[in-house]
């Protein structure tokens, strides 16, 4: 009896520790493909050439603009956890509202990071107002 | 019952005769021709670049060293952040060493000038020191590279194709290829390391 009590937490904790991981999976899947080449694999980026994702004020600060940035690229210098930077970004204008919504929350929440949901239909919004984060920036 | 010793015996000797050996040389790459008593290694060609502080870098740069060449661009969006990432773990090691020079070879010799170079070492924290960022002719930069790279388009291993694929290349003091790896595989730059103190430590 014990062990089946045992074998069954086992299978619980599995599913749960599993399901955790696959909770960002094509968030995970498409931030290799498009944004760890230059931010690398853990988001610590490269030196003074590539800014770091992971316990970024910068992410943590911008997170109404990320979508847009994600989207559309970004030039000009910036400042990130008190250093400055200044390679242009390109663009991945192929993404979808929904891929790019998932590669939020993978970068949101990983290495550390907590820095909450974004949900969809906001970001879809914020996609419709590029032009203004533009401007800003 | 006996037998199981005798057997768990056998094994534990023939675990210990397979344990590897650590190489004391490495080998020289590339084609060679042999004539009559004489074998002429494959040898990286003279060069002139110039760096990001505007001197010449040749061959006599390297004068009884050893030095790590790659090729790059510095605008670069898709592979080269990873590969500088992992040679800077090379240079980290081997900065101090005065046996170990690297050679950065932009291919982009419209962009990637001298004052850009400058500029890229900088972004990357190198200080002046045996990491040399280079432009040159395009001509040479591409013919060259053929030299650099040719022992990788020989091996049956590798993947096809030299072209800027990522890798870091071992030459050493008398201009041969030693040693290369793929700039990505943190496992791989790790042998790549071992690989240079066996070179270095070769007599």
């Amino acid at each position: 009896m014990k062990s089946k009590i045992l074998i069954a937490i086992c299978v619980v904790l599995f599913l749960f520790f599993s399901c955790e991981n696959e909770e960002f999976k094509q968030g995970y899947d498409l931030f290799l493909t498009y944004c760890s080449s230059c931010h690398l694999e853990r988001g610590q980026g490269l030196r003074g050439l590539y800014p770091a994702l992971a316990n970024s004020d910068y992410l943590k600060e911008h997170q109404a603009d990320i979508a847009c940035i994600i989207k559309y690229g970004m030039e000009g210098e910036i400042v990130v956890n008190g250093k400055k930077f200044n390679q242009k970004m390109i663009g991945f204008k192929d993404l979808s509202d929904f891929e790019i919504t998932n590669i939020i929350n993978y970068i949101n929440h990983s290495w550390g990071n907590d820095y909450g949901y974004v949900k969809f239909v906001d970001v879809k919004e914020s996609l419709q107002n590029c032009e203004q984060v533009r401007n800003k920036n | 019952m006996r037998l199981i010793w005798l057997v768990g015996f056998i094994l534990i000797i023939l675990a210990c005769e397979e344990a590897p050996k650590l190489p004391t040389t490495l080998p020289i790459l590339g084609e060679k021709d042999i004539v009559g008593k004489d074998t002429s290694y494959h040898t990286v060609p003279d060069f002139i670049f110039v760096d990001q502080y505007g001197d010449s870098i040749t061959q006599e740069s390297f004068a009884n060293k050893a030095y790590i060449v790659d090729y790059f661009f510095t605008s670069c969006p898709t592979i080269c952040p990873k590969v500088k990432d992992q040679e800077i773990r090379v240079y980290e090691k081997f900065k101090d060493n005065p046996k170990v020079s690297f050679l950065s070879i932009a291919m982009d010799t419209e962009f990637d000038t001298v004052e850009r170079l400058k500029w890229y070492a900088d972004k990357l924290e190198i200080p002046k020191s045996n990491w040399h960022f280079v432009t040159g002719e395009e001509d040479l930069i591409y013919d060259i590279a053929e030299d650099f790279f040719h022992v990788a388009q020989k091996d049956p291993d590798a993947p096809g194709g030299f072209n800027h694929d990522g890798r870091l290349i071992l030459i050493d003091k008398e201009k041969h290829i030693r040693s290369f790896c793929n700039g990505m595989d943190e496992g791989d730059v790790d042998r790549f390391m071992k690989d240079i103190e066996t070179l270095l430590n070769e007599k």
